[in-house]
């Protein structure tokens, strides 16, 4: 499955990885003091006739087999970092 | 290598680090029943008698030289081994082979274990598999690793307040009787 939209992808995905850590955070036995996620993704815009020039649609892929394909450009890192007791925080960066 | 969640592979690691601290205090506890008690049965909640060791000495009283014997429980001249987590720190790298979306069972249908149990709303899940491991990528080896990093750091959770005060009752629960 590819996600769609670049952006709201991105945030979905750093959504979905907080929502398992965050509750570690608080564990009753062991808690999660830090944690660093790093994703990779490929970008991909997918051009449409009916869009006419420079219109397309971006896509955003976190397989790794879409990765290795992609141009070096194309890829960015996602970084999800936790720190103890402090929001944990987000950045994308794109190559 | 077999695919898994993102969600269950950071569960099995956590899940695991309880059941090395359950070995450990469970190691912890056949000591002190087999070194410090005898005569308990197998499989019981029975220790038996608690295991002294005798020693006497000569010692010269205004009397004359007497023979003084020591009594001490077994388990107060050695070190008891407790061993508990302080801090577990994991980092390990997985390959994305696909992005899934898990759907929140119907109400009451979710069964413990399934990938959906205990979902609310629905959930973007990222099934990996671990990569091996490269402890410092070089800027650009990027493309050629195309995986995930994932480094946490787990540490001892604070006794919950239910806890602590339930092991408070068990403890004013004991006591000793003269037979």
């Amino acid at each position: 499955m590819r996600l769609r939209r670049e952006d709201e992808a991105l945030r979905a995905v750093a959504n979905e990885v907080l929502r398992i850590l965050e509750p570690l955070r608080s564990g009753r036995s062991l808690q999660l003091v830090e944690a660093d996620v790093e994703i990779p993704f490929a970008r991909t815009v997918t051009r449409r006739v009916s869009a006419g020039r420079g219109g397309g649609r971006s896509e955003v892929s976190l397989l790794a087999d879409d990765i290795r394909v992609s141009a070096a450009s194309d890829i960015g890192w996602l970084r999800i970092s936790i720190t103890e007791n402090r929001a944990p925080t987000v950045r994308v960066e794109r190559a | 290598m077999t695919a898994l969640s993102l969600r269950e592979l950071l569960g099995i690691l956590v899940g695991d680090l309880i059941v090395a601290e359950a070995q450990a205090a469970k190691a912890t506890t056949d000591f002190l029943r087999e070194a410090g008690f005898r005569g308990g049965k197998e499989a019981t909640d029975d220790w038996g008698e608690l295991r002294f060791v005798t020693f006497s000495f000569r010692v010269q009283d205004p009397d004359g030289e007497k023979v003084r014997t020591i009594r001490v429980p077994l388990l107060s001249l050695l070190p008891v081994p407790l061993q508990q987590i302080d801090q577990a720190e994991y980092e390990f790298f997985a390959k994305v082979n696909d992005v899934t979306k898990l759907e929140p069972p119907p109400k009451g249908r979710g069964a413990l274990g399934s990938s959906a149990y205990g979902l609310a709303q629905s959930f973007t899940d990222l099934v990996c598999e671990v990569a091996p491991y490269s402890p410092e990528p070089a800027p650009d080896s990027k493309r050629a690793v195309p995986k995930i990093r994932i480094r946490l750091t787990m540490r001892q959770a604070d006794l919950p307040a239910g806890l602590s005060s339930s092991l408070r009752r068990i403890e004013q629960a004991s006591g000793s009787k003269t037979t």
